[in-house]
């Protein structure tokens, strides 16, 4: 480690917990901090412990967090020498990024040519293929006709998914088991997507029934080095929102999860991608496939999994790339300890998902051996109804992935967080599910079973462990 | 105890500057007590990670009630506030050279420029919104300000 600190000055363009997790890495490095806020983090805890904080606007993000000539006067005026984008906001945006270079400020992230080709759906599958990863078979073209459609949904292999090209939410989304009921699934899609969006459009991709959602997070250096950090299971999710993520991928067999990650670090170094970002892919365990996804160019919500189970601190990792640094680890210095889960804590009723905003009256979080919490709520603080509803992330670690649970469910016991609603129900309920425990799960598993209704057989887990 | 002897009670405490009182008496007890002015102080402290030790702040857990006794109230109250609308540079004069824009106890009209806030190299003319005179002119010349910071207090009356 070099004894000269990479930057003088970074400005943190986010807020909340991950504006916290990268101010607590530049002061490790002897780096000071900007935090921005918007008027309705005044009380914020990124904006208390920063060396420096400004206020760039009102509550709403368009005009504060999303505010990119804010943000540049903000960091201009305090002479940042770099901008740390955190997730979301404006971290995979390539116009930000490019502005950052214009004002002579480094963009912590990739080159704005990688957050171009990976932002796009089919320039990144383009890449993929480039690059020999797997994709899932289908073509990013959309059709009006079955007939046109048709040798697509052959060459892809039923059960194929017909999608909407313009809208999202599953709207006129069909399953076609087989050549029999295309045609007349088909138009019958056709006619419901053209009512909802005005656009008769159809894409046609294979049908993936239980797939895990299996994600890698790699890193490369300016001096085309490019390591894997091994793999993230993030199938637990609910309405495409992650609830749970784990490292290893349970269930995942070596030899295949060595693919994977070997696949995301030949698609990375093929781009010439310098910095840290996750190869999403979706696994077939079944029939022993992956097909690549897509790839996140920034930090990624979760990666305290992947920091614990390797025992490294991407954050930092990504602060010196973008210095110029080379890597600090090599492909052979990863290794994985343990079984590592992480339970994302939101401000929401757990049944209904409608978000609980407002004053944490009692703040208590969980600690000990093996257990870590990000977050930036305290006491007394009120949660802002602007921005997302997580408010914490609790990631524990244990020698096994059965003790990872236990140790998980007494550290969520312990947490206590009062004056708002907390999803944290709907975690234990998860964690003590039969299908969850044996690893028996895809990205369905919040679809397939409604944990408040099911019986959660505690007792007779208990007898299990016992 | 019957009515009159409880005023003279009160009468007696509110004067003495006692505020807390509590009389038993034939079965009856009553308690009185005169509210304060509480200033809740930090609860526990936490020293941050930060870089440079020189002043390193001790900041509360929880937040701390309203120091109103420290702001005496809003000083400004009832006239009118200038507030930056962007975050960046602010200039009390068009350039190094010449005049301020305004002085306090200067008149303005509606409309007339009061100062600059740079931001990006781009000049932003911050004009005033009512007419009346200038009772303050907050920041310093070439100094950062923050978006909603106070620039420039106008009396609209005056």
């Amino acid at each position: 480690m070099s004894s000269n600190p990479p930057f003088k000055k970074i400005l943190i363009a986010n807020r909340g917990e991950i504006a916290l997790r990268i101010i607590r890495a530049c002061h490790e490095l002897g780096i000071r901090t900007v935090a921005i806020h918007s008027t309705a983090d005044e009380e914020a805890l990124h904006v208390k412990l920063a060396s420096e904080s400004v206020c760039i606007g009102p509550p709403a993000p368009k005009e504060s967090y999303l505010n990119i000539a804010s943000i540049m006067a903000a960091a201009v005026a305090t002479q940042a020498d770099a901008i740390h984008p955190g997730y979301g906001f404006l971290s995979e945006n390539p116009a930000f990024a490019e502005i950052c270079g214009s004002c002579g400020i480094t963009f912590i992230g990739p080159s704005v040519r990688n957050m171009r080709v990976m932002g796009d759906k089919a320039r990144a599958r383009r890449a993929a293929d480039k690059a020999g990863v797997p994709t899932i078979p289908g073509d990013s073209q959309g059709y009006l006709s079955a007939d046109q459609a048709l040798p697509v949904a052959r060459k892809s292999g039923f059960p194929v998914l017909l999608k909407s090209c313009a809208g999202g939410g599953g709207r006129g989304m069909k399953i076609v088991e087989s050549e029999e009921t295309f045609h007349s699934l088909f138009d019958t899609a056709q006619r419901e997507v053209e009512a909802a969006f005005g656009d008769g459009h159809l894409l046609i991709e294979k049908y993936l029934p239980a797939v895990r959602h299996v994600e890698v997070q790699i890193a490369g250096d300016r001096f085309r080095n490019v390591i894997h950090l091994g793999v993230r299971d993030c199938s637990i999710q609910r309405r495409y929102q992650k609830v749970i993520e784990e490292a290893l991928s349970p269930g995942l067999p070596d030899e295949l999860r060595e693919k994977i990650q070997n696949s995301a670090v030949e698609l990375a170094r093929s781009v010439g991608y310098s910095s840290v970002g996750t190869v999403e892919y979706l696994v077939n365990l079944k029939a022993n496939e992956f097909y690549f996804i897509e790839m996140n160019t920034r930090l990624q919500v979760e990666h305290p999994v992947t920091e614990m189970i390797t025992e490294t601190d991407i954050v930092k990792e990504q602060i010196r790339i973008a210095a110029g640094e080379p890597l600090s680890l090599k492909q052979s210095d990863v290794q994985f300890h343990g079984h590592v889960m992480e339970a994302r804590i939101n401000a929401e009723n757990p049944r209904t998902l409608v978000p609980s905003p407002g004053k944490v009256l009692s703040y208590h979080t969980p600690g000990g051996n093996g257990v870590r919490v990000d977050s930036a709520v305290y006491a007394g603080y009120t949660i802002q109804p602007y921005y997302d509803s997580m408010i914490a992330k609790l990631i524990v670690k244990a020698h096994d992935r059965e003790a990872c649970i236990e140790k998980l469910l007494v550290a969520l016991d312990e947490f206590l967080i009062e004056g708002i609603h907390t999803n944290i129900e709907l975690h234990r309920r998860i964690l003590n599910h039969p299908k969850f425990r044996s690893g028996d799960f895809s990205t369905k598993f919040l679809d397939l079973h409604d944990v408040f209704e099911e019986e959660t057989p505690e007792e007779e887990v208990v007898d299990e462990v016992a | 105890m019957d009515i009159k002897e409880l005023e003279k009670i009160v009468k007696i405490l509110k004067e003495s500057g006692v505020t807390d009182f509590e009389l038993t008496q034939d079965g009856t007890t009553i308690k009185l007590s005169r509210a304060q002015l509480v200033q809740a102080a930090p609860q526990v402290a936490l020293a941050p990670a930060a870089v440079t030790s020189a002043s390193a702040e001790v900041l509360p857990v929880t937040i701390p009630q309203p120091e109103a006794a420290s702001a005496g109230g809003d000083e400004f109250a009832g006239l009118h506030k200038v507030e930056s609308p962007i975050v960046g540079t602010f200039y009390r004069k068009p350039s190094p050279d010449a005049d301020s824009f305004v002085q306090e106890g200067d008149t303005v009209k509606k409309g007339d420029t009061l100062c600059i806030v740079e931001a990006m190299k781009l000049m932003n003319e911050i004009e005033a919104p009512v007419s009346g005179k200038v009772v303050r002119v907050l920041p310093g010349d070439a100094q950062v300000v923050e978006f909603g910071e106070l620039l420039v207090v106008i009396d609209p009356n005056a």
